[in-house]
């Protein structure tokens, strides 16, 4: 391996990139998997019955953020899974 | 410029095996950039003497620069113009002259390298799992108060806030959100263990 200012300078700068890349993809999926966690959590609190194969698999589609916030907000409102999972 | 030696392998166990062979040494801050890169363009010695360039007398000039660009495009591949580019740029810094050739080769497309490539992707999928627990939790305080408030009908205070705003296990935290609907209050909801 040759060792030079400008090869490490590159490989900080590819480190930092990188990093800063799956960063922001790992921040972004974490955030979905909480959210869909929190809706099926909470909403098997709420409506005392466990989300569907159907309900699940539509939740595990959203890959909205903004709307998956929407649905976790309405929680409280809503009056079934169906309900819930049609928010806007 | 040539400094040649032999060398000659006899192993004692089968002698009647051998192998020889000469070996010439070249210096390259001896050779003329000028005459390689012609030389390079007439196809007569190897493209890949290009990285060699910026070691040789003349090798940060200009005209030396642009030749090396000339011939450099005539590679067909991208990974190996990538390739050609960072050691050009390595001996160049090597050779004390790395602002010449960074400002020459500004622009020029030498982005992938298959090591940094990899380097890439190594530190991409350490800062995708980081990312992944900063965004669980985040996503997770923010439900808290967002649900909270909704549920106890008052937002949290500063310090209930800075208390969730502390918490950095994600089991505790989903603790705190499971019991959102039966919390009386954010002091009760916030000292779920």
């Amino acid at each position: 391996m040759v060792k030079s200012p400008y090869l490490e300078q590159l490989r900080e700068e590819v480190r930092a990139e990188g990093r800063a890349e799956g960063r922001a993809e790992g921040r972004a999926e974490g955030q979905l998997e909480a959210l869909r966690e929190t809706v099926l959590q909470l909403g098997r609190q709420v409506f005392r019955k466990a989300a569907g194969r159907t309900q699940k698999a539509r939740l595990e589609a959203l890959t909205d953020l903004a709307r998956l916030e929407r649905i976790r907000n309405r929680i409280l409102k809503a009056d079934s899974w169906a309900d819930l999972l049609d928010t806007p | 410029m040539y400094q040649t030696a032999g060398v000659e392998q006899r192993p004692t166990l089968a002698p009647a095996c051998w192998l020889s062979g000469q070996i010439d040494q070249r210096t390259l801050r001896n050779e003329d950039a000028t005459a390689v890169v012609r030389d390079i363009g007439a196809g007569t010695i190897s493209r890949w003497l290009l990285a060699w360039l910026p070691l040789m007398q003349g090798g940060a000039e200009p005209g030396i620069i642009e030749a090396w660009k000339r011939e450099a495009r005539k590679e067909p591949g991208e990974r190996d113009r990538g390739i050609l580019g960072h050691l050009t740029l390595t001996f160049a810094d090597l050779a004390g002259g790395l602002s010449e050739w960074q400002r020459g080769l500004e622009g020029w497309g030498m982005v992938k390298s298959p090591y940094l490539e990899q380097l890439r992707e190594e530190v991409r999928a350490e800062g995708r799992a980081e990312g992944r627990a900063e965004g669980q939790l985040e996503a997770l305080r923010e439900t808290v108060l967002q649900l909270g408030r909704r549920k106890l009908r008052k937002a949290a205070g500063r310090t209930h806030k800075a208390r969730l705003e502390a918490l950095t296990d994600l089991a505790r935290l989903e603790r705190i959100r499971n019991r959102i609907l039966e919390a009386d209050s954010w002091a009760d909801l916030l000292d779920t263990p």
